[in-house]
């Protein structure tokens, strides 16, 4: 009996001392979304995905859930499965892209390995993507950018990896792909490249062309999904919309006064910044003009952040042990950042009323879309469960890890 | 395998036991032996005791350096052992009867020797039931009769070894004398008087005297100790015995499956009843629990239990039955094998458990070596032609069944004690 009270305490330890995952990178000064094991709940123009993709821990595989009948589609091992491993998904060709340190493996429909040249050496922080067109950019913490243009088939027709210098003297500083196929980053020095990746990609050097919006260095940028010319960008004091076809700065807030509690890019982009310990704010785009939403409620660290502007429905995790520090300078979209005392919320933004106040199961992996919550279980014999805030119901599936354990 | 044939296959294993069982019970002899008293019957390493601690107070008698002495006390008691029952046919001697009885001895000293030296062709006849014998006119009852034409001693078995040492050498002694001729030739008898002996129970109490004096002067002489341990010695001749056993069965599985276990600890009880001396019949059951770890946080734990029914077969290295090795033996056995088995797999969240239930075929063999008073340590090896699998059905969740198997045989080997009575 005294031994199990002994045993608890040294659980909650582990936990914690095992919570952070490895995924662990700012989302500032990135292209892209940072990577996560889990691919994104969201496709293009934000449509809910129903398939999963996760890096299992315990079988060092890619398992693939179907969500709608929660059955396990297949399960891919992967090279070197014994470091960490980061997914993305396209839906339409059945592609997995999966990347580790120093490595890109695409997988086809059949599981199968597709050859490719792209080479690089650092590890990756970011992707970016465009389904319909085929593009996959890969990011690294060596600032190298990598592009994958697949064909019809799946098959890799063209791959270009360049370096963050451009012709001009300037480097990398963020940035992300449009719905027309432009990657556009911010450059040191406060400019803005349009890169085109076609030409790019034909040419085998970067191809692109350049502005310079006067707001200072930009560190974060998303395009909105309704509007791919125009996207949201954050420089050190302000927040602002800007065309990148017409250069032109459509809307500006000055957030100097605030400092930021989190960047995200799922649904809908937006940030997350404090005017005080207490009172979130959230920034938005919304018929091309920048739009604030004051929370008045406390929270913990928001470490995981979804915003639904048509749904009016802000969707987040919270982690209740955690309180936010203005000092902090590290912001990361992940709900497996701390995998303890966690929450996941909903909040109706015209009156605050709280739609979801779900305790998230300790030492699980989650993934959040703003309609249901996936739990991957840290159990060996495998166990995962889907709850659909909606309908309030939950479904499960067990012992997918076992014939994989049992070889 | 059809689940028709494999119950088919089972009934033909059990068949096949059943008959050999049967064709051997027919030569099952209980009590009756004719066994020249080998070890394998119940009082075989009691009669040759017997013959051996006779045979040697009488070598002791004949060439001992000290035998002059011991001779000329023949047919007296000493006087530590004056209360001694075996000293009672000699405490009323009167003083021809006492000097008849050694001056007999002494003569015949040698004749015995010879006597004793070709009692090796001697047949022993053990029987279950009351012997009788014809004195005058009446039967009266017997612990043991002597052909000594035929070479034949016929014994009741129960009584011979109920007896005590002293008792059982008396007894053989008394037989023996049979052999012997008196003053006119004749072959010494029970009935009639001989010498100062006189009356019809004159013979009788002659022998008694010849007989018990060899006796006291064997327990004085301390052959009778000397035969201690080999009297206390446990006996192959034990109709039933108690196993038990601990085990470690070598499964062979491991490269099949994660979640099957290399080595699995067991225990066995078991008890086998000795049909005749060399087939007998047991029946063990074996149980086994065990835990172990395959990967991190996945708990594998199985329970088995089998019963067997089989068949041995002794066979002894070694004929001298008055020696430990002697008494030591290999059982060799063949049988069949219920196994009930139950695997559960768990990890912190969930738990699977799947349960089989199969029938085979088995072989093995044991040394058993003797120890003292009906106790036996013994080493073995068994060879268990079981072919099985747990099979995981996870249908409810649209995924492949995960089978866990164990093919082919699984070795056992075992250390344990027996108590045979």
């Amino acid at each position: 009996m005294a031994f199990k009270y002994l045993l608890y305490p040294l659980i909650v330890l582990n936990l914690i001392a095992c919570s952070k995952t490895s995924s662990s990178n700012s989302n500032e000064q990135v292209i892209g979304s940072t990577l996560e094991s889990i691919s994104p709940g969201y496709g293009e123009a934000g449509t809910l995905q129903n398939d999963l993709l996760i890096f299992d821990q315990t079988t060092r595989r890619i398992h693939h859930f179907n969500l709608t009948n929660m059955s396990l589609i297949n399960s891919t091992p992967v090279k070197n499965p014994e470091l960490d491993h980061y997914l993305f998904y396209f839906k339409t060709q059945d592609i997995v892209f999966d990347l580790s340190s120093g490595n890109l493996s695409i997988f086809n429909s059949a599981r199968k390995e597709v050859s490719h040249s792209l080479k690089f050496t650092g590890m990756p922080v970011s992707v970016a993507a465009n389904e319909s067109l085929g593009l996959f950019i890969v990011y690294d913490n060596l600032k190298s950018t990598g592009i994958v243009k697949l064909g019809s088939n799946g098959e890799v027709s063209q791959s270009f990896v360049g370096g963050p210098l451009l012709d001009t003297g300037e480097t990398f500083l963020a940035g992300d792909l449009n719905s027309s196929g432009k990657l556009v980053v911010s450059l040191t020095g406060g400019a803005i490249a349009v890169i085109d990746t076609a030409q790019t990609l034909a040419q085998q050097q970067w191809i692109y062309s350049k502005f310079t919006p006067n707001i200072g260095d930009i560190t974060w940028m998303a395009p909105l999904p309704d509007n791919p010319d125009i996207f949201m960008v954050k420089s050190r004091q302000k927040v602002e919309l800007i065309n990148i076809t017409t250069t032109t700065l459509i809307d500006v807030l000055d957030v100097s006064t605030m400092a930021t509690a989190q960047l995200s890019k799922i649904k809908d982009p937006h940030l997350l910044m404090m005017e005080n310990s207490y009172n979130p704010v959230l920034i938005y785009a919304q018929s091309n003009q920048i739009k604030t939403h004051t929370a008045n409620i406390q929270f913990g660290k928001i470490m995981y952040s979804v915003l639904d502007i048509a749904a009016g429905e802000w969707t987040f995790v919270e982690n209740s042990a955690e309180t936010w520090n203005a000092a902090e300078n590290y912001y990361y979209n992940n709900a497996d950042y701390y995998k303890v005392s966690r929450k996941a919320k909903k909040l109706r933004l015209s009156d605050h009323l709280f739609l979801l106040n779900k305790d998230l199961i300790s030492g699980a992996q989650i993934r959040l879309t703003n309609e249901s919550i996936f739990t991957l279980f840290s159990a060996t014999m495998g166990y995962a469960k889907l709850y659909n805030m909606d309908q309030y119901t939950e479904k499960e599936i067990r012992y997918f890890n076992l014939s994989y354990l049992n070889q | 395998m059809t689940k028709n044939k494999s119950v088919f296959t089972r009934m033909l294993y059990l068949k096949i036991l059943v008959s050999i069982i049967m064709l051997f019970l027919v030569y099952v002899d209980c009590l009756a032996s004719t066994f020249v008293g080998n070890g394998g019957n119940v009082g075989d390493v009691e009669i040759q005791v017997s013959f051996h601690m006779l045979a040697d107070i009488v070598n002791q008698l004949n060439t001992d350096e000290h035998s002059d002495f011991l001779l000329e006390t023949l047919c007296t008691c000493p006087e530590d052992l004056k209360n001694h029952p075996m000293c009672e046919p000699l405490i009323n001697l009167g003083k021809e009867e006492t000097l008849f009885c050694r001056s007999f001895l002494q003569q015949n000293m040698k004749n015995i020797q010879g006597i004793l030296r070709r009692s090796a062709k001697m047949e022993v006849h053990w029987t279950g039931s009351d012997i009788l014998v014809k004195d005058h006119s009446y039967l009266r009852a017997a612990d043991a009769v002597i052909n000594w034409q035929n070479q034949v001693l016929a014994i009741d078995q129960n009584r011979f070894v109920s007896m005590r040492a002293s008792e059982r050498l008396f007894l053989i002694s008394h037989e023996i004398m049979h052999f012997l001729n008196d003053s006119q030739g004749q072959k010494l008898s029970d009935i009639g008087p001989i010498g100062p002996f006189e009356g019809n129970q004159g013979g009788r109490n002659f022998i008694n005297a010849l007989a018990a004096s060899l006796v006291v002067k064997s327990i004085d002489q301390g052959v009778l100790d000397s035969y201690f341990t080999v009297l206390n010695r446990s006996r192959s001749a034990s109709r039933y015995w108690f196993d038990l056993s601990l085990g470690s069965v070598s499964t062979n599985a491991s490269q099949n499956s994660k979640f099957t276990q290399a080595y699995i600890a067991d225990s066995e009880i078991g008890f086998h009843f000795q049909l005749n001396p060399r087939f007998a019949l047991g029946v063990n059951y074996r149980s086994s629990e065990e835990t172990a770890k395959s990967v991190s946080r996945l708990w594998i734990k199985e329970k088995l239990k089998a019963y067997q029914l089989v068949l041995g077969y002794r066979f002894f290295p070694s004929d001298d039955v008055l020696t430990r090795l002697g008494q030591s033996h290999f059982l060799l056995s063949a049988g069949i094998e219920k196994l009930q088995a139950t695997q559960n797999l768990s990890d912190s969240f969930s738990t699977l458990t799947e349960n089989i239930a199969v029938i085979s075929p088995l072989i093995g063999t044991r040394y058993y070596l003797a120890s003292d008073n009906g106790l036996w340590f013994f080493a073995g090896a068994a060879l268990l032609f079981h072919n099985y699998k747990y099979k995981y059905n996870l249908d409810q969740y649209s995924l492949p069944a995960v089978e866990v198997k164990y093919p082919g045989q699984q070795y056992r080997f075992e250390i344990g004690v027996s108590y045979g009575f």
